[in-house]
C-alpha cells in the first residue's frame, strides 16, 4: 500500500454537523411541511421515517413521497401509485420517532428528485422536526425544506428534514437531506464533563473502512466550556497512537462550532482496524462533545459516520452503546493510491464495491 | 486495488473558506491593535515567511508582523515571540487595498508538527497613524479551533472567526495547506466571486480540473453558489478526453432562498484512477443566470488552500476548448464514495 498525501480533510464532519431543532409547523388541514432531496440508491423505498417535536393536538397525519415541480416545490402528484401512508400522532407524542409504511413502496434510481410531504385533513397542530445542517454561513442550498403556510410553499434556510428512508431490503442509507433522530428531547445531546467524571473519556470506536494516515481528529463541541483535554487515537490494539494536549482557554467564543486537532504525528491506520477517537479531560473545569441518539440501532447506517458512541472512566474499560455517536472523527492526510499489486491468483482483481 | 463503499462525503468542501459578499475584515486604527489567528504547525521544519492581507487601507503605516507563543490561561497571543526575532515589520501604504504581503521573519521559526502558534499582526505601540482592515475569512462552518483574536480597544478578544486569509511558508519554499488558512491574492476581484452566467454567456461553462491524487468513486458533486439565481444547469464529469463521464441537470429553482452549498448526486457512480484528470462544470441549460463562486490565490500559493494546487479553475464557451485557470480555484468538487482499502 502505498498512501499518497492529500490536504487534511476532515472526514465526514459537515455531514455530521447537526444543530438546534428547527421546526416546521403542522397546523389544521392546510399546512405542509417537506423535504426535496434525491434517492441515495436505486431500490424500492418502503418506509419513510419521520420526528415530531412538540405536538398540541394529534391526528393522522398523511405521508406521501411527491414530484417537484420546476418550481422547486412539491408537486400534490405521488412519486408513483400509492406512495403515500398515514400515521395516527396522539398529543402526547413530542419527541417521538415515527415509521410509516407506503401503501406502496415507490421505485426510484439513484439521484431521482424528490419530495417527502407531512399533511393532515383534521385539525391537529403539532410540530414536525427539522434540523439545521451545521452552523455558519454557507447555508444549504441543496437538499432543502419546504414548508406550506396554507396559501404558498416558502422554501427555507438552512433546514433538513429528521428522518430517513428506508428500502425494502430493510435498509436505511445515508441521505444527504435527513438526519435520524431518537425520542426524547435529550436526543440532541452535549457531555459536559470533567477529569472527574464519570466517564471522563468520551469519543467513537470505528472500523476503518480504507487504508490512510490519520493527522487529527475534528469534534463538535457545544459551548464554551474551557476545562483541558487531550484528543486521542487508539490503534487497533488499543494503544495510544496519537494524541495532543490542549488548554481549554485554547478556543474562540463560538459555542456551536467545529474544532480541527492536529496530533503531532499521523497515524497510519489499516483498512479493517478498529481503532478509537476520544476527548479526554485532563482537569478539573468542564469540557463538551455533542453526540447523537440513532431510534434504533438499524438506523446507525442512516448517519454518514459509521462508527459507535465509546466512553470509559480513568483509563478503565470502554463501554461502547451501539445506538449512540459522539461528533468525533478523522482528519485523514493520506489515502491509497492505489497502487499496490494485484493478487497473483485472480485476473480479476479490480473490485468495485456496489 | 479494492474500492470499498464509503457513506458520501464532500471533499474539501468544509475545509474551503467561504468569503461572502461583504468579507469580514479586523480594523486596526489604534496604536498596538493587532489581529491573530491561533493555529497548529502544518509540519516540522522552519517557518520563514508569512502571508497576510489587507481590505481597505484608509492611512497607512509600518504593521509588525509575528508568530508568538500563545497564552495557555487565556488563548491569547502572550507577546512572546514563538523564537528569537520570529518577526519583521512591513509597511503597508494608503494605496494598499487588497493587498496580498509575503513577509520574511527576521529569523525562522524552527516548529514542530502540530505546535500550537499565534499569527499576529499589529500596529506599532506608539506613534501609530495607520488605520487599516486586514482581511479575515470564515469557512462555512464556524470553528472554536483554529481561531481568531483582536487587540482592539486594549485587550485581546476572541472571536468567532473561522478562518484567516494568511498563510505560512517553509524554508523548503513550500506553502502548505494550514487548517484555518487560506491565501487570496491582491486585487478586489480576488475572493469568492459569484459569478453568474447562462447559456448566452461567455464562457457558459465554468468549473474545475482535478488531477486525482487517488483513486476512488465519485458519486456526486458539490458547489457554491451565490444569490439565488434561478437558472438550470447540468452538473458534468468529464475525463481528460472530454468523454462525459455523468452528468445531471437540476432545475435552478431546486434552492431556498439564499445561496449555499449544494450537494448533488450523479445517476451513477464513476471510478476513478490515480492520475486522472478530470472536469467538474456546471453548464448553465438556459438564458437564466446560475452561480459559481470562484477563488483567485496569490501566485505560487495554491499549494496553501484546502484544495490544493491540483484543482484548478477551468472554463470554456460553446463546448469549445478550455481554458484552465493555475493558482484560480472553483468551489466546486467531488463527493466520494469509495476508496481503495490499501489492502
Amino acid at each position: 500500500m502505498t498512501l499518497v498525501a492529500v490536504a487534511p480533510f476532515s472526514l465526514h464532519q459537515i455531514d455530521q454537523s447537526y444543530q438546534n431543532a428547527q421546526t416546521g409547523t403542522l397546523s389544521g388541514n392546510t399546512l405542509k411541511v417537506a423535504t426535496i432531496l434525491q434517492a441515495p440508491k436505486t431500490g424500492t423505498i418502503d418506509r419513510v421515517c419521520w420526528r415530531t417535536l412538540t405536538v398540541t393536538t394529534g391526528d393522522t397525519v398523511d405521508v406521501r413521497l411527491e414530484t417537484v415541480g420546476t418550481d422547486g416545490h412539491p408537486t400534490g402528484t405521488l412519486l408513483g401509485t400509492n406512495t403515500s401512508g398515514s400515521t395516527s400522532v396522539n398529543a402526547a407524542d413530542d419527541n417521538v420517532w415515527f415509521e410509516t409504511t407506503l401503501t406502496a413502496g415507490a421505485s426510484v434510481t439513484k439521484g431521482d428528485v424528490f419530495a417527502i410531504v407531512h399533511s393532515f385533513a383534521g385539525s391537529g397542530n403539532m410540530q414536525i422536526t427539522q434540523i439545521t445542517p451545521h452552523s455558519g454561513t454557507a447555508l444549504f442550498q441543496f437538499p432543502y425544506c419546504d414548508n406550506h403556510n396554507g396559501t404558498s410553499w416558502s422554501k427555507s434556510q438552512q433546514r433538513w428534514g429528521c428522518g430517513a428512508v428506508r428500502y425494502s431490503d430493510t435498509t436505511y442509507p445515508y441521505t444527504p437531506g435527513l438526519v435520524p433522530v431518537a425520542n426524547g428531547t435529550a436526543s440532541f445531546g452535549a457531555h459536559a464533563y470533567m477529569s472527574t467524571s464519570s466517564p471522563d473519556e468520551y469519543g467513537n470506536k470505528m472500523t476503518v473502512p480504507f487504508g490512510c494516515k490519520v493527522a487529527g481528529v475534528w469534534l463538535n463541541p457545544s459551548g464554551t466550556n474551557a476545562g483541558n483535554f487531550e484528543v486521542r487515537l487508539y490503534n487497533n490494539a488499543g494503544t495510544l497512537a496519537g494524541s495532543k494536549a490542549f488548554d481549554g482557554d485554547q478556543q474562540s467564543l463560538q459555542a456551536a462550532s467545529a474544532n480541527w486537532y492536529l496530533f503531532d504525528s499521523e497515524v497510519t491506520v489499516a483498512a479493517g482496524d478498529v481503532i478509537r477517537v476520544s476527548k479526554l479531560a485532563t482537569q478539573a473545569t468542564n469540557t463538551q462533545l455533542t453526540y447523537w441518539i440513532a431510534p434504533s440501532t438499524a438506523l446507525m447506517t442512516a448517519y454518514p459516520l459509521q462508527a459507535v458512541y465509546t466512553s470509559r472512566t480513568d483509563l478503565g474499560s470502554w463501554s461502547d452503546t451501539s445506538d449512540r455517536l459522539a461528533n468525533i472523527g478523522l482528519i485523514v492526510s493520506a489515502v491509497s493510491d492505489g497502487s499496490s499489486a494485484p493478487p497473483s491468483d485472480s485476473g480479476d482483481f479490480f473490485l468495485v464495491m456496489p | 486495488m479494492t474500492l470499498v463503499a464509503v457513506p458520501p462525503f464532500a471533499w474539501g468542501e468544509l475545509e474551503t473558506p467561504f468569503f461572502p459578499g461583504t468579507v469580514p475584515n479586523t480594523v486596526l486604527d489604534a496604536n498596538s491593535e493587532a489581529t491573530a489567528f491561533v493555529f497548529q504547525a502544518p509540519k516540522t521544519g522552519t517557518i520563514d515567511r508569512v502571508g497576510f492581507r489587507t481590505a481597505t487601507v484608509t492611512t497607512g503605516d509600518t504593521v509588525t508582523v509575528s508568530l508568538q507563543t500563545v497564552d495557555a490561561s487565556t488563548g491569547n497571543p502572550t507577546g512572546t515571540l514563538a523564537g528569537t526575532n520570529t518577526s519583521a515589520t512591513q509597511v503597508v501604504n494608503a494605496a494598499d487595498d487588497n493587498v496580498w504581503f509575503e513577509v520574511t521573519l527576521t529569523a525562522g521559526a524552527s516548529v514542530t508538527r502540530g505546535d500550537v502558534l499565534a499569527f499576529v499582526v499589529a500596529l506599532p505601540s506608539s506613534g501609530s497613524t495607520g488605520n487599516m482592515q486586514i482581511t479575515r475569512g470564515q469557512t462555512p462552518f464556524l470553528t472554536q479551533f483554529p481561531y481568531g483574536s483582536n487587540f482592539t480597544g486594549g485587550a485581546w478578544a476572541k472571536t468567532t472567526q473561522g478562518a484567516a486569509c494568511k498563510a505560512v511558508r517553509y524554508s523548503d519554499s513550500t506553502w502548505p495547506y494550514t487548517l484555518g488558512m487560506t491565501p487570496i491574492a491582491s486585487a478586489v476581484g480576488s475572493f469568492g466571486q459569484g459569478n453568474s452566467f447562462s447559456s448566452s454567456s461567455t464562457p457558459d461553462e465554468r468549473g474545475c480540473k482535478i488531477t486525482m491524487p487517488f483513486p476512488c468513486k465519485v458519486s456526486g458533486s458539490w458547489h457554491r453558489g451565490s444569490g439565488t439565481t434561478a437558472g438550470d444547469y447540468t452538473m458534468k464529469l468529464y475525463d481528460v478526453s472530454n468523454t462525459v463521464l455523468a452528468s445531471k441537470t437540476f432545475d435552478g429553482d431546486f434552492n431556498p432562498v439564499i445561496g449555499g452549498v449544494v450537494w448533488q448526486m450523479f445517476d451513477t457512480e464513476v471510478t476513478l484512477a490515480a492520475g486522472d484528470v478530470v472536469r467538474l462544470t456546471k453548464l448553465p441549460t438556459t438564458t437564466t443566470a446560475t452561480t459559481l463562486i470562484d477563488m483567485t490565490y496569490p501566485t505560487g500559493l495554491a499549494s496553501a488552500s484546502p484544495l490544493g494546487s491540483s484543482h484548478v479553475h477551468t472554463f470554456r464557451t460553446d463546448a469549445g476548448s478550455w481554458t484552465d485557470v493555475t493558482d484560480k480555484s472553483t468551489l466546486c468538487g467531488l463527493i466520494i464514495s469509495a476508496l481503495d482499502n490499501g489492502a
